[in-house]
């Protein structure tokens, strides 16, 4: 069933305007085009449109053309709180308003009515304890509903209120609130520790009283406090809804930048009421019906724009628990029966990560749209949302604090584009410019809007003169609005952000402002000077990473030492987001003529990107330093390398269990902070990567890499033939089968996200004999069949291989076929059949190709086995003598392509790798001519091991939806 | 927009409160030790520190030599006032494996445990003690494959609702790395031959009395304990 009106409010405006104009305004792009044309008749119409309750005159629509200075409606007033709270025609006061969500109590509801009358009796109360328009208000509590309440009684009061999440510390808190001078305090100390009430209320000389929305005991303090329950108790409900100047301030809201304290922007009521009405009706058509959750806390933006989707008719839900899964957020929108949601990335990430499929834990049918904001969501998360919630539009919105709204958003009529945000917001003139200030389409330029918009902040607090508002945002561009976002438009109008413009890093997702990491680097006597900036992460495709860029001081070396000191003093004194990739002396840092720092030049060297602003540069001679400083530092071996056999595997476990840059081999465990739960997770991963059981006390004995590594080399040779388990479980084992080099590393994805209570077991075979001869497939079947009918004496049994594996598991099917068994699932994971397989004509079509293909891969397999999977495998020359490992894999090749499959007369599942699907069409004959039914899913990637170039489908990319479809096909 | 709601904080450790020493069993004292300390705070610590004491701290990298440093004076200190003695002159040793070690005719055992920016000395009177404090970590499935919980300790604890994993897993582990402290043996016993239990506090494990210790949010901590004339092995 579908909620949404048939026809979007967005078309019925469209059909408004264009009997308004006499135009028609329905090609792409033409409704935009006119509402920044024509402002004064775009927001005008918008206003008539809304019917929102409004008094004074609105004949003056706009008073100037300059961005920075032109104020909408001066003669105009209204109510926020009316605006939201007012009966509506589809809406009444029986309609659900508002449900607050909570992890640890059952959910409240109010309805319009209910809300109105909440909000009508606190506006009562707070008159009453003094609170006037003009006033400010401060508070500090967590997304429930009685902070929406409190919110809106001060809005309705005239006052402005300033919200912030309780879990900030005193200093922060203060930082912020400190600036507004507030009247009054709202607190629940639900969510705030009483320490930080003390200290907070120490510091803001301002307050005259503070009001509690717990119903704790009262705390001792030296002003008048008061239970808002008690004050609101015996108020009678007003029925004043005085209306304010639209520029009235309504919220004080904060922006962190790369320098001086955050910024206190004010908001004010009009300009905020006409751009979220406008957002929430024609860019996500949100109306009567509707059920809106955003999950946000209050110290976010989008805190106060979900609330506003009251003036809509639609229902708002908030949530003040914590994330504690991927499911929390779905099952909410289950429960609930949300339509429209909105979260984060990072949000849809750890779900696709987790292998989370949301429409199957819960019913999500009345939901038609997904928002996501607060960093760049990737081509692939738009195509999991689509496999895992539904066919709904995934819309990615942006913009910020500092206009309260979106610059580019959804629209309901524009088709969405993977990666990309569709539509720019209605009424703004957003475009991407270049260093001159114009317009660029197809690349990527700074965003800006160059015409005024009501959304502007009124200004900044503590800043008489607008010299710091104007530094914020008019100084880049004269004569427009520059936000501080690198976009990208296309000529359809959508757009793709690429991150921070200034020094604000933006890593996956989490902004993190440098100056923090300058400061704790000032401590350091080595470093004179630092700058980090944000680079493309090749491994991962739309990830980013940080780059420290340092000026020692004469004499100082980035050796292990420092480079380890610089990265634990991060970790210690900031945080773990803190810690830079990368870290990478430099001579000289970029300036600019003024002497100020670049680090967007900075940025486009590290990325190797065209420099945007080398005229701009003092010095930009220093970029080609940081362009190779950077390409030198990202080749050495930043971990150990792998070619240096085994302790080099040992070492880059070791490294990264401790997040160490590098590690010398008699390197104390202990004396690097290493503890003892870290060293079971260390020997997890040899376990896993290198396939060596290394007993704790044998550790304890000897806590170095070099130690770890004779230990691994021990555990290595003694390794019986036998089955590992790789997950524990209960009741009938998965098995999995070896890959070509007989490990079972590969499989570490997969085990961790199958999604079974099943425990998961895998064969440890030997693949040549005494001799150095590798054994057929059969023999090694042979020996399979054997670790298998020890593990699970009787069928049904569950068998899984990829490539080679695949052969063997298959081989090891068909035995227990004949032997009378049950086989409950063959899983076969992209295996190709053997030459010896195919048909004569099979053979013939896919001879060139195979023959290419076995060279290629089995030489870039090599390379990539010795040269470790992150890294190019460029700088290694082939191999002159046929080395080790190559030998051994030719010598799999050719047991693999003599095997001759025998008839199985189950089912198989067969994985079959996008990649491969071209090969496949050719040879997949033989293993339907074997097979009982052959049940072909496709998954995405490549095969993996042979194309190390392209990503592999057992890659950390691509084993989600793998691991997603192999459990469901397990019997 | 401003950092994603979902996104974890980008704040620092919080800096753990002060907590006095307490009584958490009869005759064991506990002291939280919160290891931050400027540079003059370090280099009053590292002045009582005997000398073999201080190169091991030096050895560390700066943070694991100021926990190291921090650590020792605090023991030192709880330690002299015991024993009514300057904490310079306090006889204590460091057995090869690691563990403190006092003159037996003093009849006292001690014990620390550091995790972050956190610490814990334990004094034992008459009585051999373990104390383990350990951060809380996330949950993640690549614990039950570290091996050292016991399947029926899995079990419970996927059990339980996913919020209350860490905190069940770290209390898991401080109960037998408090007993493996105990023991000496630290883990050159394998942690998983001692099985404490999930969701339990307190309570006798292969012959210890277990007990919780309260420290901050964000932390947990164990300490097991048993009179000397029956110190289990």
């Amino acid at each position: 069933m579908t909620l949404a009106p048939a026809v979007p409010q967005l078309a019925r405006f469209r059909a408004r305007c264009e009997e308004v104009t006499g135009t028609a305004l329905d090609a792409p792009g033409a409704l935009h085009a006119f509402s920044v044309d024509r402002p004064e008749l775009f927001w005008r119409t918008l206003l008539d449109w809304t019917e929102l309750p409004w008094s004074g005159s609105a004949d003056t629509v706009l008073t100037g053309t300059d961005v920075e200075t032109a104020r909408f409606f001066p003669d105009l007033r209204l109510n926020y709180a009316e605006v939201l709270l007012r009966p509506l025609d589809d809406a009444g006061d029986d309609a659900p308003a508002l449900t607050a969500v909570h992890a640890d109590r059952p959910a409240e509801h109010w309805t319009r009515g209910e809300l109105r009358d909440a909000v009508a009796r606190t506006v009562t109360a707070l008159r009453r304890l003094g609170l006037a328009a003009g006033d400010r208000v401060v508070l500090i509590a967590a997304n429930t509903g009685e902070t929406a309440v409190v919110a809106l009684a001060v809005a309705a009061i005239g006052a402005a209120v300033s919200t912030a999440a309780p879990d900030m510390g005193a200093a922060s808190l203060l930082g912020r609130f400190a600036q507004v001078e507030p009247a009054l305090l709202v607190l629940d100390r639900r969510a705030v520790p009483d320490d930080v009430v003390g200290e907070v209320v120490a510091g803001l000389p301002t307050l005259r009283r503070v009001l509690l929305i717990d119903d704790r005991p009262l705390p001792e303090l030296d002003l008048p406090v008061d239970r808002l329950a008690d004050a609101a108790a015996g108020a009678e409900p007003t029925t004043e809804w005085p209306r304010h100047a639209f520029d009235t301030p309504l919220f004080v809201m904060f922006s962190s930048g790369t320098t001086g304290p955050p910024k206190a922007m004010v908001h004010g009521v009009g300009g905020t009421v006409l751009e979220h009405v406008k957002e929430h009706r024609l860019h996500v058509d949100l109306g009567p019906g509707d059920t809106l959750y955003f999950h946000t806390t209050t110290a976010w933006m989008m805190w106060n724009w979900q609330l506003s989707a009251l003036a809509t008719g639609a229902a708002v839900v908030v949530y003040d628990g914590p994330v504690a899964g991927p499911e929390t957020l779905w099952q909410l929108a289950a429960d609930h029966r949300v339509t429209v949601f909105g979260t984060s990335p990072a949000y849809l990430q750890l779900c696709q990560d987790a292998g989370h499929r949301p429409a199957e834990a819960g019913d999500l049918s009345r939901l038609r749209a997904v928002l996501s904001t607060g960093a760049v969501l990737h081509d692939w998360q738009f195509d999991w949302v689509a496999e895992t919630v539904g066919p709904v539009p995934v819309q990615s919105v942006s913009g910020g604090t500092d206009i309260i709204g979106c610059f580019v958003l959804g629209a309901p009529d524009v088709p969405v584009r993977r990666g990309r945000c569709q539509t720019r917001s209605l009424g703004l003139d957003v475009a991407a410019v270049d260093e001159d200030g114009t317009e660029v389409v197809g690349q990527v330029g700074e965003l800006v809007c160059r015409r005024p918009f009501p959304s502007r902040p009124v200004g900044f607090l503590r800043d008489p003169d607008g010299s710091r508002f104007h530094a914020a945002y008019f100084a880049d561009h004269p004569g427009m609005w520059t936000h501080g976002d690198l976009i990208e438009f296309d000529p359809d109008g959508s757009s793709r952000l690429h991150g921070r413009s200034d020094g604000v890093l933006n890593i996956d997702g989490l902004r993190i402002g440098p100056s923090e990491i300058y400061t704790v680097l000032r401590q350091l006597p080595e470093v004179a000077d630092a700058m980090a900036v944000e680079q493309r992460d090749d491994g991962r495709p739309g990830g980013t990473r940080m780059v420290l860029l340092v000026v020692l001081r004469p004499g100082a070396r980035l050796d292990g030492g420092l480079d380890r000191t610089i990265r634990r003093t991060l970790r210690r004194e900031a945080s773990a987001a803190h810690v830079p990739s990368l870290v990478v002396a430099v001579g000289e840092l970029p300036l600019t003529h003024n002497g100020k720092r670049s680090e967007r030049a900075a940025r486009d060297a590290v990325n190797g990107d065209p420099i945007a602003n080398a005229v701009a540069l003092r010095n930009p001679g220093c970029l080609d330093e940081i362009r190779r400083a950077v390409a030198e530092a990202a080749a050495v071996p930043a971990a150990p390398d792998e070619d240096d056999g085994l302790p080099g595997r040992v070492a880059r476990i070791w490294c990264e269990v401790l997040g160490v840059r590098s590690a010398a081999p008699d390197d104390d465990w202990s004396d690097l902070g290493g503890t003892s739960r870290q060293v079971l997770s260390l020997l997890r991963r040899v376990r896993l990567e290198l396939d060596a059981d290394v007993p704790v006390q044998r550790f304890a004995e000897d806590p170095t890499p070099a130690g770890l590594a004779r230990a691994a080399e021990a555990a290595l040779t003694a390794a019986p033939a036998g089955v590992a388990v790789l997950r524990a479980g209960e009741g009938r084992p998965v098995f999995l089968v070896p890959d070509a080099w007989g490990q079972l590393n590969l499989y570490a994805g997969l085990v961790d996200r199958l999604a079974t209570t099943r425990p998961v077991l895998g064969l440890r075979l030997p693949l040549r004999d005494a001799a150095g001869r590798h054994r057929t497939i059969e023999e090694v079947a042979a020996d399979a069949l054997e670790q298998v009918r020890g593990a699970q004496p009787e069928g049904p049994h569950t068998l899984l291989g990829y490539s080679f594996g695949g052969l063997v598991a298959y081989d090891v099917a068909t035995r227990l076929r004949a032997a009378g068994e049950d086989v409950g699932c063959l899983g076969l994971l992209d295996v190709r059949p053997p030459r010896a397989a195919l048909s004569r004509w099979e053979t013939e079509r896919v001879r060139w190709a195979g023959r290419r293909a076995t060279l290629r891969g089995a030489l870039q397999a090599a390379l990539h086995r010795l040269t470790g999977p992150r890294r190019p495998a460029a700088p290694v020359a082939a191999p002159a003598a046929p080395d080790p490992e190559l030998r051994f894999f030719l010598g799999t090749q050719e047991v693999s392509e003599a095997y001759r499959p025998g008839r199985f007369d189950g089912p198989v599942d067969y994985f079959l790798a996008e990649g491969s699907r071209a090969a496949a069409r050719r040879t997949l004959g033989a293993w339907r001519r074997r097979v009982g039914e052959l049940r072909v899913v496709e998954v995405p990637g490549y095969h993996g091991d042979l194309d190390d170039e392209r990503i592999g489908m057992l890659s950390d990319r691509h084993v989600g939806t793998l691991a997603a479809e192999v459990s469901a096909a397990l019997d | 927009m401003a950092a994603g709601a979902t996104a974890a904080s980008i704040a620092g450790m919080p800096p753990p409160a002060p907590v006095p020493a307490c009584t958490v069993a009869p005759g064991v004292t506990v002291t939280v030790v919160p290891l931050v300390a400027d540079d003059e705070e370090l280099a009053r610590a590292e002045a009582l520190l005997a000398p073999e004491e201080l190169a091991r701290a030096r050895r560390g990298t700066p943070a694991v030599h100021r926990r190291r440093v921090l650590l020792r004076a605090a023991l030192r200190s709880v330690l002299a006032a015991e024993l009514g003695t300057d904490p310079r002159g306090v006889p204590l040793r460091t057995a090869p494996t690691g563990r403190p070690e006092l003159p037996a005719a003093t009849r006292l055992d001690a014990g620390c445990s550091a995790g972050g920016l956190l610490g814990l000395v334990a004094v034992g009177r008459g009585r051999r003690i373990g104390v383990d404090l350990e951060p809380v970590a996330p949950w993640t499935p690549d614990v039950a494959d570290e091996g050292w919980l016991h399947a029926t300790e899995l079990r419970a604890i996927a059990l339980l609702p996913p919020g209350a994993r860490p905190v069940a897993v770290a209390r898991a582990w401080t109960r037998r790395e408090a007993v493996l402290k105990a023991r000496g043996t630290g883990l050159r016993d394998d942690p998983a031959t001692v099985v404490t239990g999930v969701g339990r506090t307190g309570g006798p494990v292969a012959g210890w009395t277990l007990h919780d210790v309260p420290v901050p949010d964000g932390w947990v901590a164990s300490l097991a304990a048993a009179p000397d004339e029956e110190t289990p092995r």
